[in-house]
């Protein structure tokens, strides 16, 4: 039955204009990157170029990974948190409770909008890393702020990014795990704002937009009210290669909260329905 | 009234926000200058410091950006089958939310205010209430201007395209001082033109966000111009009101006729309740 509700809720998910136009938009913004670091290094010596795992879309080494974020808290809810909202205006709600269950629909919902929102952010950064892969020698080992790599000052810059190890190991392999994550985290603050549409109080989308952006603003002015050590930007957790310094700790804690709050407010919400 | 309830929470939250932020002033347009971007300069690394300050105004767009269009949503039939004029309707309307925006940015003021004079002694002249009448009109310009341009697209394309394509606007326009990074001739050390400092500070006018930030700009006052005026341009501040002045009064004419020529036939339901 729980199969059934998720692949019906990805159908729905899919059939809807938000995720493909998203998926859309990240595919632009990444060939646009792509085409642009060929354009910058077309006619180079290989010993010239950059690593190309540290010039994708989401490394903190690209400007365009600046203008992302400004728009990641909005965009990141775009693919499906607004499905409840639209299926509840479009009676959804009930033919899929019939057929599969309240507890396998509100189950079903999760999983279907953390994967679609995973699949759309994702897709598009791995098909760069494959592009990249393609296009640039793996053996270029530059630097983009121009620090050959066996200089104190880019192993300390690699010594504050998150598991420095791995990326000794693999520069592909780390970009791929982080891109991965990157995913993950996106289809956890999807399931959040799911969460908070599923409360009675929210009669309009917009107001959807509010508590991730909202979590994140506040959680930059924390930084400067408490002057802290660490960042609580979230562009410095979020894009790969932020050369700041990160506290692991607290980022996994924000994310493991965020997570317990989305899963008690749907069970409470689902609980609530089925009386 | 409950209206006010939720302006006078929220301006509460931002100049505490405010205040935590710098904490100490002098003057009372220290004060103001701290609310208008004081201390963001063109840089990537900064981008954010306009998008933290813009909050208090972007969840105001969020919060009022449905404030009109929610006349649509619930029972639009039976709400305009008892309107003779819906322009007028409108312009009632937007009037109201004139007074929503003007009212939350002078209660933003004060309880910013309120809260540096709990622990500076501040000097209120008459430079300060110039800067203050600026700041105010300007913030309540161009949010009236943003919030109506959401309602009005909201009414064509529901809520959440609405704030999409009016929040998308004012990012694209955050997005250029990325663009502008490292290449004005303000930030220049060495072989500094007059020319080009002049210029640039024509080129920054283009971009809306930068009439917000009010120690960019320049007044005919000298005494108020030495408080202001970071870079030396001719930026008047009296130009940035006109120019949302005009933006509002764009908006509201697009805004009457969307809600002339809406069809009711196609009813706009947000969520079904």
């Amino acid at each position: 039955m729980l199969k059934k509700s998720v692949y019906t809720q990805i159908k729905i998910l899919l059939n809807q204009k938000l995720a493909i136009i998203t998926f859309f938009l990240m595919l632009i913004l990444v060939l646009y990157n792509y085409f642009n670091n060929i354009y910058i290094n077309l006619g180079k010596d290989v010993i010239e170029l950059f690593q190309p795992m540290l010039i994708t879309t989401i490394s903190g080494y690209k400007n365009i990974s600046f203008y992302f974020m400004q728009y990641f808290p909005f965009m990141v809810i775009l693919p499906a948190s607004f499905s409840y909202m639209l299926d509840k205006s479009a009676n959804t709600t009930i033919f899929l409770e019939l057929r599969v269950g309240k507890k396998y629909y509100y189950i079903g919902k999760v999983i279907a909008v953390f994967l679609v929102t995973f699949l759309v952010f994702t897709i598009p950064l791995l098909l760069e890393i494959l592009l990249n892969l393609i296009a640039f020698p793996i053996q270029a080992n530059g630097d983009p702020n121009g620090f050959p790599i066996y200089s104190d000052t880019f192993i300390s810059t690699v010594d504050s990014w998150f598991l420095p190890s791995l990326y000794v190991i693999s520069p592909v392999l780390y970009t791929v795990t982080f891109t991965i994550i990157f995913g993950l985290v996106c289809g956890l603050l999807s399931v959040f704002t799911l969460a908070i549409s599923t409360l009675d109080l929210i009669k309009f989308k917009i107001i959807l937009f509010i508590p991730i952006y909202l979590l994140f603003i506040l959680l930059i002015f924390i930084e400067s009210f408490f002057s802290l050590s660490i960042s609580t930007n979230y562009i410095d957790y979020i894009r790969i290669f932020s050369n700041v310094n990160l506290g692991g700790g607290a980022y996994i804690s924000v994310l493991c909260s965020l997570l317990l709050v989305s899963l008690l407010i749907i069970a409470f919400k689902a609980r609530k329905d089925s009386l | 009234m409950k209206v006010y309830v939720k302006l006078l929470t929220l301006s509460f939250i931002f100049g505490l926000i405010f205040y935590f932020s710098y904490r100490t002033a002098d003057f009372l347009s220290d004060v103001i200058l701290i609310m208008g971007f004081q201390n963001y300069e063109i840089f990537i690394g900064e981008t954010f410091k306009l998008v933290q300050f813009l909050l208090p105004f972007i969840l105001f767009q969020m919060l009022f950006g449905t404030y009109i269009y929610q006349h649509f949503c619930t029972a639009s039939i039976y709400h305009f089958t008892r309107i003779n004029n819906r322009i007028k309707w409108f312009l009632k309307e937007s009037v109201n939310l004139l007074i929503y925006c003007v009212s939350y940015v002078i209660l933003l003021v004060v309880f910013t205010t309120v809260f540096f004079e709990i622990s500076n002694t501040l000097t209120y002249d008459k430079e300060s209430f110039i800067i203050l009448v600026c700041y105010v009109l300007i913030n309540s310009l161009f949010l009236f201007f943003i919030t109506l341009l959401t309602n009005i697209l909201s009414i064509n394309f529901k809520s959440h395209v609405g704030f999409m394509i009016s929040n998308g606007f004012v990012l694209a326009c955050i997005s250029i001082f990325i663009y502008w990074d490292d290449k004005l001739a303000f930030y220049k050390t060495e072989n500094i033109n007059i020319e080009d400092i002049q210029s640039d500070g024509k080129l920054i006018q283009l971009n809306p966000i930068s009439h917000l930030v009010i120690k960019w700009h320049s007044s005919n006052i000298e005494t108020v111009n030495e408080r202001i005026n970071q870079f030396g341009i001719n930026f008047d501040l009296y130009s940035s009101v006109v120019l949302f002045l005009l933006l509002s009064i764009l908006t509201i004419i697009v805004g009457c006729l969307i809600v002339k020529n809406k069809d009711f036939i196609i009813t706009n339901t947000e969520t079904g309740d």
